[in-house]
Order: structure tokens, then C-alpha cells, then sequence
């Protein structure tokens, strides 16, 4: 079971030429020898740029590779360590190869980039040519050294995402002009992250990407409702994949606040996009109950709600508002119950009550404000039969007894946070029986 | 995130109490949260960690194992018919022991079990329904009468799997040996433990 984690916390392959210090210690004393010895061995660097060009051929053959990954194997036959499932789209290394393949292109992508800044006539004078397999500086024409630093930048952040110059070149050198060039570039990003869903420079190309589109009128308003869905669901993976993915959960709200306070967009559509996001994460609530990250993502999108009214129809949905946060309230009290001793989903609690009575009492007008008391009077009362309902848990269920006291535990801080917070509120909660404490309301 | 991995049913022998040979009658797995290219080595890591820790529960005993972010649940009735059941944390453990109930008297109220072996149980789909129809944890709230029963029995906690192993026994060594995991699953298993531990030079 150990080894699931594997791919999360494979060792990051950081500082350049330092790179794959765990991946060169896991080789043998031999193996790392000969990895010091790279620079000076050409034999080296043609097997590099051999498995390079491999990587490069399955690239080719397969536009649609959805998955990459680095397997631990030991190498015994003479063959390729780049394995290519053309029928599932996945795209594998062997850890073994990692270390020479990374050298090489690190070390021939400096040499592209160096060129760019100098003239060719420096250049040549300042590196050897030979040293890196098929890469001749003097037969290199300016497009051919553009596409060779495309290629090579490509392989640099899938091995390693966190170089940002690699990112840069693409940047420079990628011109986001017609949809099939933004989609390959995004499906790069998404590949890059099925290996390391974390990687904040991959999200951060993701936004320099769209902002493009938005620019070169790729991403057009009226087409929302095809390529914001799409985007939602390449999001999802790294969500799902590293738990409580900070920087895909904050790209995500960038995508929906960039859409909402685009100025170009009509707000019918900007409340259709809300709506999806918001159906999108209740079916994903249902399943995550500890992902912080998340919870904070969709209380935020409930503010969204709250703040993006419709033309001509502040009262229904005024209305509609509140009924979706009770319903919000109701299915965090049942998962509650369901999974004992989440914090995350308390947070969640206080923070949905918060919004909500905070929302009640800017917008009690005169006239509502009778009814207003009485939704608070409502909201008081089921809250204390929840409370009640759950510290009545602790002394039964002997085997889970641990998780029970953990859940009343967070209930008694919540009532207290409650009873300071809300004051104003005449709100009054106590850990009592729900009988008992049925006579202090 | 709530899930579960793998549903394992596991005939144990009942004249040799510890140890002994346990067969894998069914098995079934839910490997889509795992890269492809470690699905393989995933299953035969849940395999073997199944009829592991049913090798060492006794006889009428539930046990609940915690290893890194994964829970094993294992059940074995007096009669040697075992199951066992692994999800992640957030899987709440009380549903997890109901459903083993539920696999184990489906099993062996369908099956002659006792002399069955894993060839003669693959037109038993029960198990696969079972494990796709309760990632939601919610389904199993039908099953109240099991979990009424499930309050008065003692369910034995671990906090590794290194506990649950006999004295002097070590995981690493028990994987070093073991016949059904392949090289690669073992590669894999040392990679992991490398790269999970804080420190290692």
C-alpha cells in the first residue's frame, strides 16, 4: 500500500544540473559515477538524445497522451525505457533513464537559449557542438533552433515543472493564435500535472494561456457554455489527485472570477456558469470530506451567488438565496453525522452560517425585516436539535467512540464560536438536551 | 476523499489458528484513482496486504488497520470465511464493517465455499456490484439491522500494519519473500518507501 504515495511524492527533480538527487542516489555508486561523469562522456549523451528522440517520436505518433509518468524498473534487456500505450494515450519512463535524459536536455536547452542571446559566431566559439548527439550549432537555422528548444522545453517540464525558464521559452516562442495551438498547449499543462498535480508554474501557465485566448478572441463569450465545461473538467484531475490541491482549487476561482467580471460577457451567461460550478462541486461535496481547499472554493462561490443578482428580480432572488443556504446547512448536518470527526466540514458550518446571517442582516429592510427574525428564529431552533443530536452521540457506538468525541468536540467549540459571534443575533445555543434547553430559547 | 479500493473475500484455515494458507476466493478492485502505470503493482499490493493481515486475525475477530492514508477493514467468521476491505481514511469505518457482513453472508448463503477455489467463483459478480454501489457510503444506510449487530461486537483498532504482524516479522521482509508479487510491485514497494520516508541519505 506504501507505494501509492509514489507518485505524489516522487522526488522533485529541482536545480538544474542537481537534478534527481534521489532518483541518482536510488542508481547504483556505478550508475552515479557515470551521471558526474556526463559532460565529458559523448557516449552518454547520444543515449540520452537516442531516448530523447524516442520521447519526442511518441509525441508524435500520439497527440492525445493524457497521462506521463516515471516507473521504478530495473533495466536487464537492451530496449527503449520509453513505453508509449498508443490505445490508452499513457506515456512512461523508466526511472533508470531519467537522470541522463535530464542532463542532456537541461544541458542543450541552455545552448538554445544561449544562442538566442548571442550571436552565432560567439556561440560556437563557447560550446562544443559534438557534445550533444544530433544538436550541430552551425547548421542550425533560426527556426530549427526555436522548434529544437520547443521540443526540448517540452520534455524539461515533465520531468521536472518547477523550471519556470522552460515554461518562459513557450511563453516567448508558442504563439497563441488559433484554437488547435491553445488546446495542445493545454493539454501539455494537463498532461505535466497527472504527474505532479501540485506544480504551481504549470497553473500559472494555464492562466497565461487563457489570458492569451481571451486577448487573440480564442475563447469567445458566446461559446462559454462549450470550452468553460471542458476546462472545469481538466481542472478536476489534479484536484482529485493530490488532496486539497491549493493552487488548482485557486486557478479554479480565478477562471470563474475572470468570467464573472468580464466586462464582455452577458450576465445571463455569467449566471449560467455560476449555476454549473455550483451543481458541479454539491456532487463533489458528497464525496470529499476533509479538502479544506474545496470547501473554501465553494464558500466563496455561494459569496459569487450572493453578490451576482439578476436584472428585475432581487426578490425571488433574494428568496432562492437563502433557500440554498439552508439546503447548504442541511446536507453539511447529514454529512456530519455521516463522517465523524471532519473539522473541514465544521469550518464549513461556520463559515455558510456566517454568510448567511451576516447577508440577513444587511438586507433587513423595514418591511422584511419581521420575516427576517423568523427565518433567524427557524435557523436557531434546527440548529439546536442538531447540536443537541449530536452531543446525545457521545456515550453510544463503542468501536468509533474515538471519532464521536472528536465530532462532539468540535460541536461544543462551534456552539461557543456560535454564541460569541452571533450575540447580536439573540442567538443562544447550548450543549444541553435538546428538551432541557428547549425552555432557555 | 471517500473511497473504497478493494473488496476481498478470503477462505482462512480453521485447524491451524495462526498462520497457515489462506485462499483468495474473490476478489474485486477499484484502481481508477491510480496511474496506469501503477495499477498493476497496486493490486498486488492490495492483495497482498489482504490475505496478509487475514493470515494474522483469529477466528471471529473484526480488526481495523490504519496504513498511511489507507484503512483495512478485515472480518473473519468463526466458520474461517474471511473478508476484507480496503479504503482510504475518510471511509467511515463503521459502514465499511457492515459491509463485509453483508459480502460475507452473501457469499456464503450463494456458494459452497468451503471447497471452492478462485476458478470456480468467477461467475460470482456480487462482490464487484457491491463495491461500485457503496463508494457512496450513504447507500449502506438500508443496512441498519447489521449495524445494530455491529454496535455489540468489538472491533480490534491498529495504527499500522506492522502491528498487526507477529513478533519478530517485518513487512519488508514478508515482501522480499512473498512468490505473488511480481519484480516490478517489489521495485515499486522500494521506491515508495524511499521517496515516503522524511529523510533518507
Amino acid at each position: 500500500m506504501a507505494l501509492a504515495k509514489a507518485s505524489n511524492r516522487s522526488p522533485r527533480l529541482t536545480e538544474g544540473l542537481n537534478q534527481g538527487d534521489a532518483e541518482e542516489r536510488r542508481c547504483s555508486k556505478k550508475k552515479s559515477k557515470i551521471c558526474t561523469d556526463f559532460s565529458e562522456n559523448s557516449e552518454y549523451a547520444d543515449l540520452a538524445e537516442k531516448v530523447f528522440q524516442d520521447v519526442n517520436a511518441a509525441f508524435e505518433r500520439d497527440e492525445l497522451i493524457d497521462e506521463f509518468d516515471i516507473v521504478p524498473v530495473e533495466s536487464k534487456a537492451n530496449h527503449s525505457p520509453v513505453l508509449h500505450v498508443a490505445s490508452e494515450h499513457k506515456l512512461a519512463l523508466e526511472a533508470w533513464c531519467v537522470p541522463y535524459l535530464f542532463t542532456h536536455s537541461y544541458k542543450s536547452f541552455l545552448a538554445v537559449r544561449r544562442k538566442q542571446k548571442c550571436s552565432l559566431s560567439s556561440l560556437i566559439s563557447s560550446t562544443n557542438p559534438s557534445k550533444y548527439g544530433s544538436f550541430k550549432a552551425s547548421n542550425f537555422s533560426e527556426s530549427d533552433r526555436i522548434n529544437r528548444g520547443l521540443v526540448l522545453s517540452r520534455t524539461l517540464v515533465l520531468l521536472n515543472p518547477d523550471i519556470t525558464m522552460a515554461w518562459n521559452f513557450r511563453r516567448d516562442f508558442v504563439p497563441i493564435v488559433s484554437p488547435a495551438i491553445l488546446e495542445a498547449e493545454l493539454r501539455l499543462v494537463s498532461l505535466v500535472s497527472t504527474r505532479k498535480p501540485k506544480c504551481p508554474e504549470g497553473f500559472v501557465y494555464r492562466r497565461w494561456l487563457i489570458n492569451q485566448a481571451f486577448k487573440n478572441h480564442l475563447l469567445l463569450p458566446e461559446t462559454i457554455g462549450e470550452w468553460f465545461p471542458i476546462e472545469v473538467k481538466s481542472i478536476e484531475i489534479p484536484i482529485l489527485k493530490y488532496f486539497s490541491n491549493y493552487h488548482a482549487w485557486s486557478y479554479r476561482m480565478w477562471l470563474l472570477q475572470k468570467i464573472l467580471y468580464d466586462q464582455g460577457i452577458p450576465l445571463e451567461q455569467k449566471l449560467l456558469v455560476l449555476e454549473s460550478e455550483v451543481n458541479c462541486t454539491d456532487a463533489w461535496m458528497n464525496t470529499q470530506v476533509s479538502d479544506y481547499c474545496g470547501h473554501h472554493y465553494r464558500h466563496k462561490l455561494l459569496h459569487l451567488l450572493q453578490l451576482t443578482v439578476p436584472e428585475n428580480s432581487s426578490t425571488t432572488h433574494h428568496e432562492k438565496f437563502i433557500a440554498r443556504m439552508k439546503k447548504e446547512l442541511d446536507q453539511n448536518a447529514k454529512q456530519i453525522e455521516l463522517y465523524e470527526g471532519h473539522e473541514s466540514l465544521w469550518c464549513h458550518r461556520r463559515a455558510v452560517m456566517k454568510m448567511l446571517l451576516e447577508y440577513l442582516a444587511d438586507n433587513g429592510s423595514d418591511e422584511c425585516n419581521n420575516s427576517h427574525s423568523v427565518i433567524i428564529k427557524d435557523l436557531v431552533y434546527n440548529e439546536q436539535k442538531f447540536v443537541s443530536l449530536i452531543i446525545s452521540d457521545d456515550n453510544v457506538a463503542e468501536n468509533s467512540k474515538e471519532r464521536t468525541t472528536l465530532n462532539c468536540n468540535h460541536c461544543r467549540k462551534y456552539v461557543a464560536w456560535t454564541n460569541a459571534q452571533f450575540s447580536k443575533f439573540n442567538w443562544q445555543l447550548s450543549t444541553n438536551d435538546f428538551n432541557s434547553s428547549q425552555s432557555c430559547i | 476523499m471517500v473511497k473504497l479500493f478493494a473488496i476481498s473475500v478470503i477462505r482462512r484455515p480453521t485447524e491451524d489458528p495462526v498462520g497457515g494458507r489462506c485462499v483468495t476466493l474473490k476478489a474485486s478492485f477499484d484502481l481508477a484513482s491510480f496511474g496506469f502505470f501503477q495499477r498493476a503493482s497496486v493490486q498486488e499490493f492490495l492483495s497482498f496486504s489482504s490475505t496478509t493481515i487475514v493470515e494474522r486475525t483469529g477466528l471471529a475477530t473484526r480488526q481495523s488497520v490504519k496504513e498511511q492514508e489507507y484503512l483495512c477493514h478485515v472480518y473473519v467468521r468463526g466458520d474461517g470465511l474471511g473478508a476484507v476491505l480496503v479504503s482510504d481514511a475518510d471511509y467511515p469505518p463503521r459502514v465499511a464493517h457492515t459491509l463485509l457482513t453483508k459480502v460475507l453472508d452473501d457469499v456464503s448463503s450463494k456458494v459452497e465455499w468451503k471447497m471452492a477455489n478462485a476458478e470456480s467463483l468467477k461467475n460470482y459478480k456480487e462482490i464487484d456490484i457491491v463495491l461500485a454501489r457503496y463508494q457512496d457510503p450513504k447507500q449502506a444506510d438500508a443496512l441498519t439491522k447489521i449495524q445494530a449487530e455491529l454496535d455489540e461486537t468489538k472491533i480490534i483498532m491498529h495504527n499500522t500494519i506492522e502491528a498487526v504482524l507477529e513478533r519478530g516479522e517485518k513487512l519488508d521482509d514478508l515482501v522480499a519473500k512473498s512468490d505473488n508479487l511480481s519484480a516490478q510491485s517489489k521495485m515499486f514497494y522500494k521506491t515508495a518507501k524511499k521517496t515516503n520516508s522524511c529523510c533518507n541519505f
